[in-house]
């Protein structure tokens, strides 16, 4: 019998988690589907540039790449902050959650490795993506930029902060369907801001006094605010930056994007530990 | 091994656990007893340091257990009423997906040893989930002997299983207290206990209401059914645990 054993660290602890998150994730249909759908989108985006340049005979990118790649990630990784919301809830819902908290699993190690594990499946995903731009170079004559690939493996920062959203939501809900309507609902509200911020952006100004002014106002500090919190705008900000050029934003990004990431992860291990590993009802 | 001293927990205007103080030491089954909302359940998220407790303190093995204190949950092996299980897992995954959490070495032949020591060595392809719940019941009796932990926590084990399940956990029960492990061991089923049990703690509303040898008090009352009754006033609850 063992009377005394220090338990494993916390990131041995985390990595045990996140092998058997990471294996899930690799053995389900859904992260194929994801896959499939990100390709496909990505495919149309560099289709339809490839037809105005056919019919305009001009067509000017920082990066013919740019849109389709932020696209691809943009879908990857919605589908990871998806998995992760069900995964967490998932395991409060059948009651998993309390079973590894009567082992050397606690909130940090327990949300590290939920992250780890689904960031790996991310990472995994990379070089189909790549294989499949290297495809797309080769059908449409577009030639793939070395800014193309660091904006692939820089994405990798941006993409936590996705997934570290998505377990963050999920801790303190009691079912899988919660968790899920709720992080379609927070990504509808970050959507449905910039979304009116650019339609209103569309409606013309007659006077200085004209009611759209100060609505515009509004949105536009709404948006500003949806820019610093939506996960996704992370992504989106880093693999822009790369791909243009702009390292100094770049850098700022993935700055931005790290210390974003350990805040959900930190805020999600709190709210685990408020919130109890007890299933609902108990 | 368990040293438990004014333990209190509160939720909201309802004290679940009211200055609880017991004692169980190694080599012997403990049967904790109570009706449903005794605090049974409180009690024993509180020795798993899942739970904080308002006042006192548990002690396993001499260390203060602490909510998050993932050193101490090493010396102890649980066990719940129910099994929950990973569906995508077979049982040896399961038991090898724990061993590596808790950082056994050489994981692999540990999995095959405990499957074998409850009994389920053939079935370590088989998917966790599909098990009948006397079988699921073995497989957590498994995962909580994989660390090979002093003190073994089990909380309604042979609740919901047939006469047969119920044999070979006990069987699994008292060869594990004949290690020299502590069993702590939660149950309605008063016949089991009575049968297994060394000594017992019984808590009313909170409050430990006896704690001695199970032969001495069956004895005073003509059956630790009686005592029960006497103890607790909750005849029904009996009646619902011979049933």
């Amino acid at each position: 019998m063992t009377m005394t054993r220090a338990a494993p660290g916390r990131l041995a602890v985390a990595s045990v988690i996140a092998r058997r998150e990471a294996a899930a994730a690799v053995h389900g249909i859904g992260g194929y589907l994801a896959l499939t759908v990100a390709l496909v989108a990505a495919t149309w985006i560099l289709l339809v540039d490839v037809r105005a340049l056919t019919i305009g005979g001009l067509l000017v990118l920082a990066d013919p790449f740019g849109p389709s790649l932020t696209i691809a990630l943009l879908v990857v990784a919605l589908y990871l902050a998806v998995s992760a919301a069900v995964s967490t809830a998932r395991d409060r819902e059948i009651g998993t959650l309390e079973v590894l908290f009567w082992g050397p699993v606690d909130e940090i190690s327990y949300v590290l490795g939920k992250v780890g594990g689904l960031l790996a499946a991310f990472i995994a995903a990379l070089p189909l993506l790549f294989a499949v731009f290297v495809l797309l170079s080769l059908m449409t004559g577009f030639a793939l930029t070395s800014k193309m690939l660091a904006s692939l493996v820089l994405s990798i920062v941006p993409a936590a902060v996705t997934i570290g959203f998505g377990v963050l939501l999920a801790v303190g809900t009691s079912r899988v369907r919660t968790a899920v309507l709720l992080l379609v609902a927070v990504i509808a509200v970050l959507l449905g801001i910039n979304f009116a911020y650019n339609l209103v952006l569309l409606v013309p100004v007659s006077d200085a006094a004209s009611p759209v002014l100060p609505l515009r106002d509004t949105l536009a500090a709404l948006d500003e605010i949806v820019r610093w919190l939506s996960p996704f705008s992370y992504l989106e900000r880093v693999v822009d930056a790369v791909t243009r050029g702009a390292w100094r934003s770049a850098v700022l990004g993935l700055g931005a994007a790290l210390g974003y990431a350990a805040a959900v992860i930190v805020l999600a291990a709190l709210w685990l530990r408020r919130r109890g590993v007890q299933r609902s009802g108990e | 091994m368990i040293e438990v001293e004014g333990l209190s927990k509160r939720f909201g205007s309802r004290l679940a656990v009211d200055g609880l103080n017991l004692e169980a030491s190694a080599g012997e089954i403990y049967g904790f007893l109570g009706p449903n909302g005794a605090g049974k359940t409180t009690t024993i998220r509180m020795l798993l340091g899942i739970l904080e407790p308002d006042q006192g303190t548990v002690r396993i093995c001499g260390e203060t257990v602490r909510r998050g204190d993932r050193a101490g949950r090493m010396l102890i092996g649980a066990v719940s009423e129910i099994q929950y299980l990973y569906g995508d897992m077979s049982c040896g995954e399961y038991l090898g997906f724990f061993a590596r959490l808790y950082g056994v070495a050489a994981a692999a032949a540990r999995v095959s040893e405990t499957l074998a020591t409850v009994g389920l060595a053939d079935r370590a392809d088989d998917r966790a989930v599909a098990l009948s719940k006397g079988l699921q019941q073995k497989l957590g009796l498994a995962r909580a002997l994989l660390h090979d932990p002093p003190v073994l926590i089990l909380d309604e084990p042979v609740s919901g299983l047939d006469p047969h399940g119920i044999r070979e956990v006990r069987e699994v029960i008292c060869r594990e207290r004949d290690k020299g492990r502590l069993v702590f061991l939660s149950s309605h089923v008063l016949s089991e206990i009575e049968r297994t049990a060394d000594r017992i703690g019984i808590i009313r509303q909170g409050k430990l209401v006896y704690e001695g040898p199970v032969a001495g008090v069956a004895a005073e009352h003509g059956s630790l059914e009686e005592a029960f009754v006497a103890m607790t006033g909750e005849r029904a609850e009996v009646a619902e645990a011979v049933t």
